[in-house]
């Protein structure tokens, strides 16, 4: 039962890690989009 | 708290949440945003300055007179790229042609009022069959004002053969006439216009040309009076051309006037460079020409999307004749365009064309 438990909440970090995800996609994509408009 | 966070989870997620957050600010950006996000286009606008009035006097545009008769000339001699110098051309026994020859040719006079009251007199073009040419501008009073050095100019608009293997008519009566040729001309055309001849070709020009010649390039739009200017295109055209340009008039009250030889750089390319370039070119008021959208009469229909497209320009006089085709002339009529009627006149076949001898005043 305990063992349960912490199964699910080990699942934990999902949210987090998405949402510090997109952020850090965005960031990426404009720092690309900027060096190639820089490039051009 | 610290203990339930399952620190691979949280890679996973954040794994997942780059490629998303990458790929969706991609996406956004190249299509709900694009407008925003995309660099803007350095536009130049040219203000060509204006004129009072124009005058437009079509001399022939009648290029040959039987459609089958040149392109079996054309055929015979291996196809429409063929050096257009090096092709026998039917010039006798032909029914429907000027005393048997097939040969006519293009010409046009143009009249242009300059705001100081000053009037630009231009000869566009010297058609093709020189015993036509002389016989038109004789009759057209042309000849008079090229002996008498009136005509201010000639621009030729494109190399091919019946713009300009009838040189040797302005020739004869005027041999230092300054000239605007495009960009492109072959070395054969600047030959020919120095005295050479093709006989191949049954082409002669024996009044060689000593005035000034300037050749016009397409980086820029070329003023060569205020509200007058010529713009050049880079295009590969049959029978061994390169090159065209066409007249950009602008007529104060009126709006912008295009006059074309024959439109190789294509109609709806023309008037785009038109409103990309030139300041008032969102009013293109009138087109006069050849518009080469059915020269030989065939239809296609990738043609109805072109006559279509027409009206989104606001065009309102279209005086067009020579290869624009009878078709296209007809389902512009059809289309409810404003096409400007002729007379049918001096071997010009039907009214549906502006033809020899007819005018367009833009006043
Ligand atoms: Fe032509
Ligand atoms: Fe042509």
């Amino acid at each position: 039962m305990e063992e349960d438990v912490k199964e699910v909440k080990k699942e934990k970090g999902w949210g987090s890690g998405i949402l510090l995800g997109l952020l850090v996609g965005i960031v990426l994509f404009v720092l690309t989009y900027q060096l190639l408009l820089m490039a051009k | 708290m610290e203990k339930d966070f399952s620190r691979r989870s949280f890679v996973k997620g954040m794994a997942v949440g780059t490629l998303a957050g990458y790929f969706g600010a991609a996406g956004l950006s190249s299509t709900v945003f694009k407008s925003q996000l995309l660099p803007k286009e350095k536009v130049n606008l040219v203000d060509i300055g204006q004129i009072k009035g124009l005058k437009i006097k079509v001399i022939s545009e009648t290029s040959w007179y039987d459609n089958n008769v040149f392109l079996n000339d054309v055929k015979k001699a291996g196809g429409l790229l063929v050096n257009q110098y090096e092709i026998p051309w039917t010039r006798e026994g032909v029914k429907a042609g000027y005393l048997g020859d097939n040969l006519g040719g293009f010409s046009t006079y143009i009249e242009a009022e300059l705001m100081d009251g000053k009037v630009m007199k231009i000869l566009l073009d010297s058609g093709w069959n020189p015993h036509w040419m002389d016989k038109r501008f004789k009759e057209e009073g042309i000849a008079e004002k090229l002996a008498k050095k009136e005509i201010d100019f000639q621009v030729i608009s494109h190399e091919h053969i019946d713009h300009f293997f009838g040189i040797e008519s302005t020739m004869r009566h005027y041999p230092d006439i300054p000239m605007y040729v495009p960009k492109g001309f072959y070395q054969d055309g600047f030959d020919l216009l120095k005295g050479k001849s093709f006989p191949k070709a049954n082409v002669k020009n024996d009044h060689p040309h000593k005035g000034k010649v300037t050749v016009l390039d397409s980086k820029q739009v070329n003023v060569l009076y205020p509200g007058i200017a010529l713009m050049t295109f880079d295009v590969p055209i049959i029978l061994r051309v390169f090159g065209e340009q066409a007249f950009v008039f602008n007529v104060k009250d009126k709006g912008i006037v295009l006059v074309t030889g024959c439109c190789h750089q294509g109609i709806i390319s023309y008037m785009e460079e038109v409103r990309k370039k030139i300041v008032g070119g969102e009013k293109i008021y009138a087109v006069q020409g050849g518009l080469h959208i059915s020269p030989f009469e065939d239809w296609d229909p990738q043609y109805d999307d072109l006559i279509m497209a027409f009206n989104k320009y606001g065009v309102q006089k279209i005086g067009c004749n020579h290869c624009t085709g009878f078709i296209t002339a007809e389902k512009m009529i059809k289309a409810g365009l404003p096409v400007v009627k002729g007379t049918a006149r001096h071997m010009s076949k039907r009214d549906i064309y502006l033809g020899n001898g007819d005018e367009l005043v833009i006043t």
